[in-house]
């Protein structure tokens, strides 16, 4: 009994344990060698315990960047990057995220198996962030942690059958085949930018039959695209808030040097966290698609969305461009309209505004990759505009989700919340 | 044994999944060859001898002096199959 007592609360309460179990737990079904169970397992906890520490890193930065920018404007600015807004509610509830991200996968495998929705979402850290949407979500609302579990792998493995087949024709005809799916949460901004490309385009007029200048593949740099971005709205902030109040949180360091210190920390804090994610998820995916590959053999993958960039990597430029002009544009407006401003980082707009690019490409050509572009930026900025002050209410200051499929759903939820007095 | 390296923009994407198939296909042929995965921003680590990336990123290291393969669809494993053969038969 006190055995058990302690396997439960005390190896499974750290999460970094919890997943190290999943870990071994695959590798062992995998049928691995003792050597490598023993070194996934390690560098599975190891690999989440590093996404913590990441964690605190870009949470100090983001702080003290809404702190600036709301003296400078006295405006909510807020960074759409799901992997901040993950890494801060990890901080906050570490083993019900684990958890529903882990059940998760079971509750795919069991739709996938027994509907006619055969895929399979294999890009785990989107699962990670859709499981730390729901579970804030449901903290929020205050339900138990266990009904958060049930109903949060339930919605998980609905959505992983479910989204990727809302765009699915378009991937065959970006792909030319019915290989792989999309598994990457802005299903429906790829679904209706595929869609507007059909109307307002010619997919004869290709975006890859343009040349562009070579200088914007800095985009595709992780660091840099954070860092720049962040630099740039970090100095107007300063800037705008003034040399006090810059003095007031910098601790000594000289205020114009602070905003440039702060923004590569953040992206320091940003790639610390990608790191964990990476190490962690390296045992868990691989064990996820053995099992699924055998047990539902006939099952797509749902990929994530670079999969589709060398399709038409011309698209993916113009794509980013478009949706970031769209981003820009939203900012202003929800700056004017006093609403919480939702702050253009390069980085997801690069990623799903490329996405939407080549889904309006395929159907419509450089018309429709602006076009469909252009309304998938707008979707990714009015989805965290609306669901920030839920994130802000529990806690998670200064970041958000920009996926639209996390906000349709999350948006859907409160709504029954509120109608049941809950939320 | 040879060490490649498998790289994409954010490190847990395309790569992870490119890591999976290319294990198949390296289990299969009993390649001489370990792979890792890891970010762009991350650099070039002296000892990788093969650089294994989507298509659209192969451009990034062209001059790398490293030997570059880049994957167009990422389910065609007779592709890579061909390709890491290729590799092999330039040593």
């Amino acid at each position: 009994m006190g055995i058990l007592k302690f396997i439960v609360f005390s190896i499974l309460g750290q999460a970094s344990l919890l997943v190290g179990c999943m870990a071994m737990l695959g590798l062992i079904l995998q049928k691995k060698s003792a050597v490598d169970v023993i070194t996934g397992t390690l560098k599975t906890i190891t690999g989440f315990l590093i996404f913590g520490i990441g964690a605190s890193a870009a949470a100090g930065a983001l702080t003290s960047f809404q702190t600036l920018f709301s003296k400078g404007f006295h405006l909510t600015g807020v960074l759409p990057l799901a992997e901040a807004v993950t890494a801060l509610a990890q901080t906050k509830f570490p083993i019900v995220i684990a958890l529903v991200m882990a059940f998760g996968f079971i509750a795919n495998l069991i739709f996938a198996r027994f509907t006619k929705f055969k895929y399979i979402f294999l890009t785990g850290q989107h699962s990670l962030f859709f499981a730390a949407m729901l579970t804030v979500l449901f903290k929020f609302m205050g339900i138990s942690d266990l009904m958060t579990i049930v109903m949060g792998s339930v919605i998980l493995g609905i959505a992983a059958c479910l989204y990727p087949a809302f765009c699915q024709r378009y991937m065959r005809d970006i792909t030319g085949n019915d290989n792989i799916a999309m598994g990457h949460y802005c299903t429906l901004a790829y679904g209706i930018s595929g869609w507007v490309g059909s109307k307002v385009g010619n997919k004869e007029q290709s975006t890859e039959k343009l040349n562009l200048p070579k200088w914007l593949s800095f985009l595709k740099d992780y660091v840099v695209s954070i860092a720049l971005t962040m630099g740039i709205f970090y100095y107007v902030s300063a800037i705008a808030a003034g040399k006090a109040n810059v003095d007031a949180v910098a601790g000594g360091v000289n205020w114009l040097l602070y905003p440039l210190m702060q923004s590569l920390t953040f992206a320091g804090g940003l790639y610390v966290v990608i790191t964990g994610v990476r190490m962690f998820l390296a045992e868990i995916v691989p064990a996820f698609v053995g099992i699924s590959e055998r047990l539902i053999p006939d099952a797509k993958p749902a990929l994530d969305c670079p999969v589709v960039f060398p399709y038409a990597p011309t698209a993916t430029v113009i794509g980013f461009i478009s949706a970031y002009c769209a981003g820009l544009i939203c900012m202003f407006i929800f700056a004017a309209l006093k609403l919480p401003v939702i702050i253009p980082v390069a980085t997801p707009y690069f990623f799903i505004g490329a996405t939407a690019g080549v889904f309006g490409n395929a159907t419509g050509g450089w018309k429709g990759c602006i076009a469909g572009a252009f309304i998938t930026g707008v979707l990714i900025a009015v989805g965290p505009a609306l669901m920030y002050p839920v994130f802000a209410h529990v806690g998670l200051v200064g970041s958000c989700f920009p996926e639209t499929d996390f906000n349709f759903i999350g948006y859907i939820i409160y709504m029954i919340g509120k109608l049941l007095g809950i939320a | 044994m040879k060490k490649a390296l498998v790289m994409c923009r954010t490190g847990m994407g395309s790569s992870m999944m490119l890591c999976i198939k290319l294990d198949k296909v390296i289990k299969k042929n009993k390649f001489p060859l370990e792979v890792q995965h890891d970010v762009t921003s991350g650099g070039i680590p002296r000892d990788v001898d093969l650089i294994i990336t989507m298509q659209d990123l192969v451009s990034d290291f062209k001059d790398s002096g490293v030997y570059v393969i880049g994957i167009m669809d990422i389910m065609n494993t007779d592709y890579m199959e061909r390709e890491l053969k290729k590799y092999f038969d330039s040593l």
